[in-house]
């Protein structure tokens, strides 16, 4: 197999620099605020009310990590962290509870294999996110990685972008069916134009989008913008950010907030003028480079073809949610399940000798659900592969279905988390895998999304069924609660936010979710599916008896009822935890 | 201040001192591990048989009915990844055997490098010896304790980072014992455990106490591995963390975090 040639995205002085901060730092010789600012623009969070140790973000732009990579995670987190890694909404690896003065040491060593985690987190840009598919997707008209790649590479470490009010992000989709471009500060969608007897290629840029205590779509800049103007067009909009957005008030100075006080065409207006200026300025040098080749691999002239034939159940049942056949004929990618993105060490070397078996890409994609997807992998391999995955314990089914439930961190290290939705998403994932509810068709393309608190970082107003937790008080005592939502989604060119239902104490949100399903599968039409259904409540259409929302919650609210608390004391208990429930949450780093 | 004359010993070194016969072999695996395959003129002392022997005298006696004497250079090795190793070297130089080193290979590692194993039941002459028990590689109870509220040096935890965060001795810091370990040796290499400890602001001339769980054998891997990256103002902790929380004593916790759930295991 060739080498694939890496990109560098590290700089060998800034682990010294971080050495130097921190010493300073224990000298009292830097302020707490501008320490902070420093290490956030480092990828360095404090971990749960413990200054002493932090979650470092490890940037991997678009997703794409190498098997050399995924070693150096595994040797890291046995080290410095807690023997796992996580794979977070933004195609990025964290490494949880490491000491703060371990991370110089920690980011020299991912220097060697050239990833960095500098605009990680803070008031940046950060991880430029892709569609695990994009290169792969029957419906993409071209690969945006390169693109994706050479946007990271423009943005990373430019004085444009090391101080905005907030953080900024940009996502790019395959294509129009499938995706996150429509809830990022800027989303693009790739598309080509026919234009003089040939072919244009460009994007269309959604901007203003988001997910938090106020949520926005993003919208349509214009019909298609030509390539040559991507460059321009993303200055164009994080400039304006950068001088118009509200500096004073960090609780809601997203771009998302500015964009909606300004009304979109306004908004618009103003961007297509600031690219106008942006052009005209730019100095002639500037291109976007386009970083890494579009992997193509010839077929396997013995190919047979005879992958679905093989194997027991259980293989069928993992090949159902777990493969997708690639545009290129004889090829699938195979999507591997994390429980809510925690990944052991050894199941990270696992994971890349596997890669560098089965896939001639030689690289592997981080996922925006907390997966890994593995592309190229000859469908003659696949029975084997799925063979050597269960002999490193990711051989779960469900990966591309309602089982594979996004769970933020929650209480397991985050300040502002009010609930453990972390753990709460792996329970849900076990139980619907242990029900064999992966196995219904109608479920393939629905989502359950939990978030700790109500700044989304789960994404739960996104999903089928998404919950957010808080804490709510029953006479007197504090019990751990979840406000569900349903029939949020974001595929592509198509998003719409989930609308609130109902509250769920915290232990009770897996019967909830089950008898959801039920209904659903008892009231379905033929061959409609979960999404679909919950559509037509929403709307008020639903099949008799689950007509709207209200009916839904009425069938619902029972299961959902808190006894007070010396009759239900369990209730009183959030997953994970011995002792009784207390919101404790301070004040949040996604804010530098 | 430990006075030992070499840390460890390569797989390739080792095979000049078997040549020469010029060693003494431990062999710290299960006695049925051994009679399967050991390396040529190991002999067998099961690590559950040291941890029996509780006391300086048992201990001695033992090593001595083996057949290893005070002047002996010893090399001891096993197949878990040289914890066990460690932990029976410690016990030799904790008795002022002072040369005794581990081999920086498993019993795995080694016959997988093509050498020789053999089948041959090496037992040795039983040895006259007195215990001569060097203090200052151990720490008791009270030590640590004084250790502690006197801020004189540094006490490890080298368990897993997630055993620490439930519970640690109050003063401990964190040093998880992989990062004396290496997957394709025993020892990682002295350059990187020196950069380590010195990025969390441990000196060659600070004093450091090591302990774990219960058995103290990752605390003397970590103790091996300290000495061998020029730390030699190390002290084990042996009675480990099992001990301080049975004698009732106080204990810090990181609270309001469920940071178990951020296990993949």
């Amino acid at each position: 197999m060739e080498r694939r040639p890496v990109t560098n995205w590290a700089r060998e002085e800034e682990p010294e620099r971080f050495a130097e901060m921190v010493k300073l730092y224990r000298q009292g010789k830097v302020s707490e605020d501008n320490f902070r600012r420093f290490r956030l623009q480092n990828g360095t969070y404090s971990s749960r009310f413990q200054s002493d140790f932090s979650m470092l973000r490890i940037k991997v732009p678009t997703g794409e990590a190498t098997p050399q990579q995924m070693r150096k995670v595994a040797d890291l987190c046995q080290i410095f962290s807690i023997g796992s890694a996580h794979v977070s909404t933004r195609q990025n690896f964290q490494l949880h509870w490491l000491q703060l003065d371990d991370v110089p040491e920690i980011l020299r060593e991912l220097s060697k294999v050239g990833l960095t985690s500098r605009e990680a987190c803070g008031n940046s840009i950060r991880n430029v996110i892709d569609s695990p598919l994009s290169g792969i997707c029957p419906f993409e008209h071209f690969d945006v990685t390169p693109y994706a790649k050479g946007l990271t590479k423009y943005f990373l470490r430019n004085p444009l972008n090391q101080n905005l009010p907030r953080k900024f992000k940009i996502n790019f989709s395959c294509c129009d069916q499938h995706g996150l471009a429509r809830i990022g500060d800027i989303g693009l969608i790739p598309k080509v134009i026919k234009e003089d007897g040939g072919e244009r290629k460009g994007f269309q840029i959604f901007l203003g989008g988001g997910l938090g205590a106020g949520s926005f779509v993003a919208e349509l800049l214009e019909e298609f913008t030509p390539e040559e103007d991507l460059i321009a067009s993303c200055v164009a909009v994080v400039r304006f950010y950068d001088r118009s957005g509200d500096r004073g008030k960090m609780h809601r100075n997203r771009m998302r907030y500015l964009v909606h006080d300004l009304g979109f065409e306004k908004f618009r207006t103003l961007i297509l003028d600031e690219r106008t200026i942006v052009k005209a300025t730019m100095p002639a040098g500037v291109k976007l480079e386009l970083i890494g080749q579009t992997s193509s691999f010839a077929q396997d002239p013995d190919y047979t073809g005879d992958a679905i034939m093989k194997g027991d159940d259980q293989y069928q049942g993992w090949f159902l949610n777990n493969v997708l056949p690639q545009k290129q004929k004889g090829f699938s990618s195979v999507t591997v399940t994390l429980p809510a993105g925690d990944v052991s060490a050894d199941q990270l070397v696992g994971l890349a000798e596997i890669c560098e078996n089965y896939s001639p890409e030689g690289v592997i994609r981080l996922t925006p659900n907390q997966n890994f997807v593995l592309r190229w992998v000859n469908e003659d391999d696949l029975f084997e592969v799925y063979g050597k995955l269960v002999g490193i314990g990711l051989g779960n089914r469900g990966a591309n279905s309602m089982a594979s439930t996004v769970g933020c961190s929650g209480t397991t290290s985050c300040n502002l988390a009010v609930t453990n939705s972390h753990r709460l998403a792996k329970e849900i994932q076990s139980k619907i895998l242990d029900m064999n509810l992966d196995l219904d068709h109608g479920l393939k393309t629905s989502s359950i999304k939990i978030s700790g608190c109500p700044n989304s970082c789960g994404q739960h107003e996104i999903a089928t069924l998404g919950f957010f937790g808080g804490a709510s008080r029953v006479e007197g005592a504090q019990a751990p609660t979840y406000q569900m939502l349903i029939g949020g989604k974001a595929n592509g060119s198509t998003a719409g936010l989930g609308t609130t239902l109902m509250r769920v104490p915290a232990k009770k949100v897996l019967d909830v979710i089950i008898k959801a399903i039920e209904l659903y599968r008892s009231s379905r039409e033929e061959k409609e599916n979960m999404v679909d259904w919950m559509d037509r409540v929403v709307r008020g259409d639903g099949p008799d008896g689950v007509r709207n929302s209200t009916d839904l919650k009425s069938h619902l609210e029972p299961l959902a009822a808190i006894p007070p608390v010396e009759l239900a004391p369990e209730a009183y208990v959030d997953w994970g935890n011995d002792e009784k429930f207390r919101a404790k949450t301070a004040k949040g780093e996604c804010a530098a | 201040m430990c006075g030992l004359s070499r840390v460890t010993v390569s797989p390739q070194e080792l095979q000049v001192m078997l040549e020469k016969r010029e060693i003494k072999i431990v062999d710290g695996r299960e006695r049925k591990e051994y009679d399967k395959g050991h390396i040529p003129q190991a002999i067998s002392i099961a690590i559950q048989e040291t941890i029996q022997a509780e006391n300086p005298d048992r201990l001695t006696e033992l090593f001595a009915s083996n057949g290893i004497s005070r002047n002996d250079a010893i090399v001891v090795y096993d197949d878990t990844f040289g914890a066990y190793a460690a932990r029976i070297a410690w016990n030799l130089a904790y008795l002022g055997y002072g040369n005794a080193s581990v081999l920086d290979a498993t019993f795995s590692m080694y016959r997988d490098l093509g050498y020789n194993v053999s089948t041959d039941d090496s037992s040795l002459p039983p040895q006259e010896a007195k215990p001569e028990v060097k203090e200052d590689v151990l720490a008791t109870i009270d030590y640590v304790e004084n250790f502690v509220s006197e801020h004189k040096g540094h006490l490890l935890d080298v368990r897993e980072r997630l055993n620490y965060l439930e519970s640690h001795i109050p003063g401990a810091s964190s040093v998880p014992w992989r990062t004396f370990s290496n997957n394709m040796k025993v020892f990682q290499d002295p350059g990187r455990v020196e950069q380590i400890l010195t990025g969390r602001g441990i000196s060659k001339d600070d004093e450091i106490i090591t302990y774990c769980g219960g058995a103290g054998t990752l605390s003397s891997l970590a103790f091996y591995g300290l000495l061998l990256a020029g730390y030699e103002k190390v002290r084990l902790y042996a009675k480990s963390f099992i001990e301080w929380r049975s004698l009732g004593r106080p204990v810090d916790s990181v609270k309001d975090a469920n940071y178990w759930d951020l296990s993949a295991d």
